[in-house]
């Protein structure tokens, strides 16, 4: 687990980041959404040891993290824009991987980017930007590292890449607890893929939630009654939003679905459609219930 | 602590592996040139610590220097930041890593220096070379380029680009010597008073003022740039005693430093405004250095020209550095930096100038060395003299002439020796003027323990009185290496050895007074250079073996057989063409220079020019042959002889004299016949 207390960075006069307080579960895939220059990048660098805090404390597993080289056998990172040693082959690369890493799986690494039909003896930088993003991605998670970051790891591939390295992180997931955490500024990307999620917002996590109490708790429902009805016929709900276009309403409902169903269905409804709802609605309506524009914050 | 956490060899093999190239051209660069420079000498040749360390000297400012931004080159980008931050590696470990593994590779370096100097010293018999000078050589630049990698990694610690390390480097490594330099030649002794008064002199009755000029006292690289153009820098323990120190303090300040580092600043100059900013003062002093030793009369035109030159550099620092020009901080901010270093060079420095000046009371001198005797600008004795008498300190220290103290410029020495030639030390043998004083270097040892090295010169008199006192005491010296001048190939081992043992033998036999003699009275066209490597020090002492009796039948035979056997290789050598010959040819072949008007002397002159000068080679084949048959090989030095000279090998002796000149006067008419057909033709 990886807990976060009142983490405060600065570049020269921006506070970046101010008394941030965070909780990662072991085992999870946390997403950490936030706009551009919201912090994402610093966090997970300060959290890989990468960048020095200038207060507060990150824990891994119990242990501070500052500088130990035994905890950072547990990370492993994967950044926005990936860095490889000129003339270094991927061979070259899994090798320095494994030297560095105890718990290296070099079988493994060879094995997905045989897979991935990534040229062994090539040199990485004139590999096309997917390629370097499978290499990096090979090399991480075969390093068997507790947590594996990922910092707008998807940004720019293609689908089909995408859909690879998803399913290899799931594999690994699978394999091994390993906890993930990724950043993007895209609720889309994380959507389908995250259990938990966080966002940044001038320096600390305005809102965290696990994704599958977010979408069980808050519901969007398309009504009609007999009757005219306003929004005041529903006074017994917790309604984050009602738009209501000639006889059909579109509501949406924060609380236990099953009770709210009954209640509706009591009101012998002319139409009553139960719909999803996208993390990004989630989203949008908990920040206007939290007093924010959501589209100001992402 | 766990040793990994010091030196982590499996990051630091990686590390390499990514610039193995680069590393690979350091690793080899110094031993690669040296050789090659080695090879190229083609004459018999000493090397001084200087020339042999030449190499490593241009290495020393540049290989520590890439070796550090090779292994630390991660800082400077900010995805390559991530990448080795990312990895399990704490900072502590990357820092000493590098530094340790850093070390290695310079001290491999080093070694390889080392052993090829030695190797190619041994093969090549051009070359004279002292191992222990080489050993001297590994320990002094395995030190100082350790030192300046310190500094490097030192300024990587807190800076965040290649270009403000650099500055960064140069600040620490030249930033107080420059300084300390600055305060002297801003010092009210050195800017307003002369050439000339700016030597050590005598006090009267007092004793002795003394500049002190000590430049071994900074590390090497401030050390030896500050003597780069005469080339008078050699092995210093101050230096390396200071380097090593410096070396363990900069590692650990860097080591802190490096841990805190803000790596989110990489590609930045510093991390803090007001760094960038002093760092940026510190690299006016150059130009206010200049500004303040350029006594210009026009003194606002030349304060307005520099403020120009400064502001183009103060905005041209910023844009290199990546740093933005904020008008509204940049101009206040550059003219405070103006008036700031403006003040120091004007009103601080200058006051601490006046500390490089000691005066040397007579009463507190313990002893005086005369460590050696120079009386031109290519002969020295070693003299090794130890003077405990206290008038005779009292003399040397108070009625010294002022006139010849400063010995760093030869010519100076020189022409005040002339100045000086007709004194009471001043004598006439062989119808030439003699002087008999002498330029010495000296080291003035105080009760104290304190000692001062110096150079003065002493007339007849204070020369008369030492030798007087310790004149009469015994010579003894011993010579590791001598070469005789321009050749040094004549003679075999157990030749050289039995040559050396007869100097050393012969020193031993001779007085201080007879040895001086010796030294300043017998130069001639044959001359030994022997040599000592001692207390890190090459000390040569130059002299012609005439004055040496057994020594000079010893190295007539040697060389005469040597020369017999090795005639072929005789292909252009001259003779003196005195007026002896002249008048010799003239009287051996009267009609050469018949001429219809007696009065025109330019055909003899022409001759004399054209043709005798090169006789050597116009009668190599004659000469040679006059070499093989002749029979004197039982050469007399007592009696008259002629000496043969050639490039190589150097010289012949014979007692013919009849026999050579007819020889040359038989060549001489052979060649002037042909001398005047090319006339004819040409006319």
């Amino acid at each position: 687990m990886i807990k976060i207390t009142n983490l405060t960075k600065t570049f020269g006069d921006k506070k970046v980041l101010e008394d941030l307080n965070c909780n990662i579960k072991t085992g999870s895939i946390y997403g950490l959404i936030g706009a551009n220059g919201a912090g994402k990048s610093t966090l997970l660098r300060i959290i890989m040891g990468i960048f020095n805090k200038d207060s507060g404390i990150v824990e891994i597993d119990g242990k501070i993290l500052e500088d130990n080289e035994e905890l950072k056998q547990k990370l492993a990172f994967v950044p926005d824009d990936l860095y490889f040693f000129k003339n270094y082959t991927l061979k070259d690369m899994i090798l320095f991987y494994s030297n560095l890493y105890k718990n290296f799986d070099k079988e493994y690494a060879f094995s997905l980017a045989e897979k991935l039909k990534l040229p062994q003896n090539q040199k990485v930088n004139t590999f096309s930007k997917g390629m370097k993003r499978q290499t990096a991605l090979i090399c991480a998670i075969s390093t068997n590292a507790d947590y594996i970051f990922f910092d707008e790891t998807f940004d720019g591939v293609d689908p089909v890449v995408r859909k690879f390295l998803k399913k290899v992180i799931a594999d690994q997931m699978q394999k091994k607890e390993t906890t993930i955490i990724m950043t993007s500024h895209n609720l889309r990307e994380l959507e389908d893929f995250c259990d938990n999620l966080g966002l940044l917002y001038k320096g600390g996590i305005l809102f965290e939630s696990e994704i599958d109490s977010l979408k069980t708790n808050m519901f969007k429902i398309q009504i009609s009654l007999k009757k005219d009805f306003s929004e005041k016929d529903f006074q017994n709900f917790n309604v984050l939003s009602f738009k209501k276009s000639g006889s059909v309403a579109t509501v949406i409902l924060k609380g236990d679905r099953e009770g709210y169903e009954k209640i509706l269905n009591d009101m012998n409804p002319v139409i009553l459609d139960f719909l999803p709802l996208t993390l990004e609605e989630i989203f949008i309506y908990e920040m206007e219930v939290l007093g924010y524009e959501f589209n100001e914050i992402v | 602590m766990s040793l990994t956490k010091l030196f982590n060899l499996k990051y630091f093999l990686q590390n390499v592996k990514k610039s193995k190239a680069l590393i690979l051209l350091l690793l080899i660069a110094v031993p690669m040139f040296t050789s090659i420079m080695l090879l190229t000498v083609d004459s018999a040749y000493v090397m001084t610590f200087a020339e042999l360390s030449i190499i490593n000297i241009i290495g020393m400012y540049i290989i520590p220097i890439v070796l550090s931004m090779t292994l630390f080159d991660y800082v400077y980008k900010k995805n390559s930041v991530d990448f080795i931050g990312s990895m399990p590696l704490s900072r502590r470990t990357i820092f000493l890593t590098n530094t340790i593994g850093g070390i290695g590779i310079i001290i491999i370096t080093q070694l390889l220096t080392m052993l090829s100097t030695l190797f190619l010293s041994q093969i090549l018999s051009e070359v004279v070379i002292f191992g222990s000078m080489v050993w001297d050589i590994f320990i002094f630049f395995t030190v100082s380029y350790i030192f300046v990698f310190t500094v490097s990694n030192l300024a990587i610690s807190f800076s965040g680009n290649k270009f403000s390390q650099l500055v960064s480097i140069l600040i620490i490594l030249f930033l107080v010597p420059f300084i300390m330099i600055s305060c002297e030649l801003l010092g009210d002794d050195y800017r307003y008073i002369s050439v000339e008064e700016r030597v050590e002199y005598s006090l009267g009755d007092e004793g002795t003022r003394i500049i002190i000029e000590d430049p071994q006292y900074f590390t090497a690289p401030s050390y030896i740039f500050g003597e780069i153009t005469n080339a008078r820098y050699e092995y210093s323990t101050e230096s390396i005693v200071k380097m090593l120190v410096l070396s363990v303090i900069y590692t650990a300040i860097g080591l802190f430093l490096f841990e805190r580092k803000k790596l989110e600043m990489a590609g930045e100059s510093y991390e803090s405004e007001m760094l960038h900013l002093v760092v940026k003062l510190i690299t006016f002093m150059p130009f206010m250095f200049i500004y303040c030793m350029l006594n210009n009369s026009d003194k606002v035109t030349v304060f307005l020209f520099f403020v120009a030159i400064l502001a183009v550099y103060y905005f041209l620092f910023d844009l290199i550095t990546n740093k933005k020009i904020k008008m509204k901080v940049t101009i206040p901010a550059f003219i405070i930096s103006w008036i700031v270093v403006f003040a120091i060079y004007e009103g601080v420095l200058p006051k601490f100038g006046n500390n490089n000046i000691d005066i040397i009371n007579v009463n507190d001198v313990k002893n005086i060395y005369i460590e050696s005797v120079k009386y031109n600008s290519n002969y020295r004795c070693d003299f090794g003299l130890l003077v405990e008498d206290e008038e005779l300190m009292k003399l040397i220290l108070t009625h010294a002439d002022k006139r010849f103290v400063e010995s760093s410029s030869y010519e100076y020495v020189d022409l005040t020796i002339d100045e000086a030639i007709v004194d009471e030390g001043t004598e006439k043998v062989d119808g030439r003027l003699l002087y008999r004083g002498m330029s010495a270097n000296l080291i003035i040892e105080l009760e104290n323990g304190k000692t001062y090295e110096c150079s003065k010169h002493f007339n007849g008199e204070i020369y008369q009185k030492i030798l007087a006192k310790y004149g009469k005491e015994k010579v003894s010296k011993d010579f590791a290496k001598y070469i005789p001048l321009g050749d040094r190939n004549r003679f075999t081992e157990s030749d050289e050895k039995e040559i050396l043992e007869t100097i050393n033998n012969e020193f031993n036999t001779l007085t201080f007074e007879e040895l001086y003699k010796i030294y300043n009275g017998t130069f001639s066209e044959y001359d030994l250079a022997l040599y000592r490597y001692k207390n890190h020090r090459l000390i040569k002492n130059d002299f012609s073996y005439k004055g040496f009796e057994e020594l000079h039948k010893l190295m007539t035979k040697k060389s005469n057989m040597h020369t017999k056997q090795v005639l072929y290789n005789i292909d252009n050598f001259y003779m003196y063409n005195s007026d002896d010959i002249m008048e010799l040819i003239e009287s051996k072949n009267p009609e050469l220079f018949v001429d219809d008007n007696p009065d025109d002397y330019d055909e003899k002159d022409k001759f004399r020019y054209e043709f005798l000068y090169d006789i050597g080679y116009f009668a190599s084949d004659e000469i040679k042959e006059f070499i093989k048959n002749d029979n004197h090989t039982e050469f007399d030095h007592d009696k008259e002889y002629i000496v043969i000279k050639s490039n190589y090998p150097s010289y012949y002796f014979t007692n013919d004299l009849d026999g050579f000149y007819n020889l040359i006067a038989k060549v001489c008419n052979k060649q002037y016949n042909n001398y005047n057909i090319k006339l004819n033709e040409n006319i």
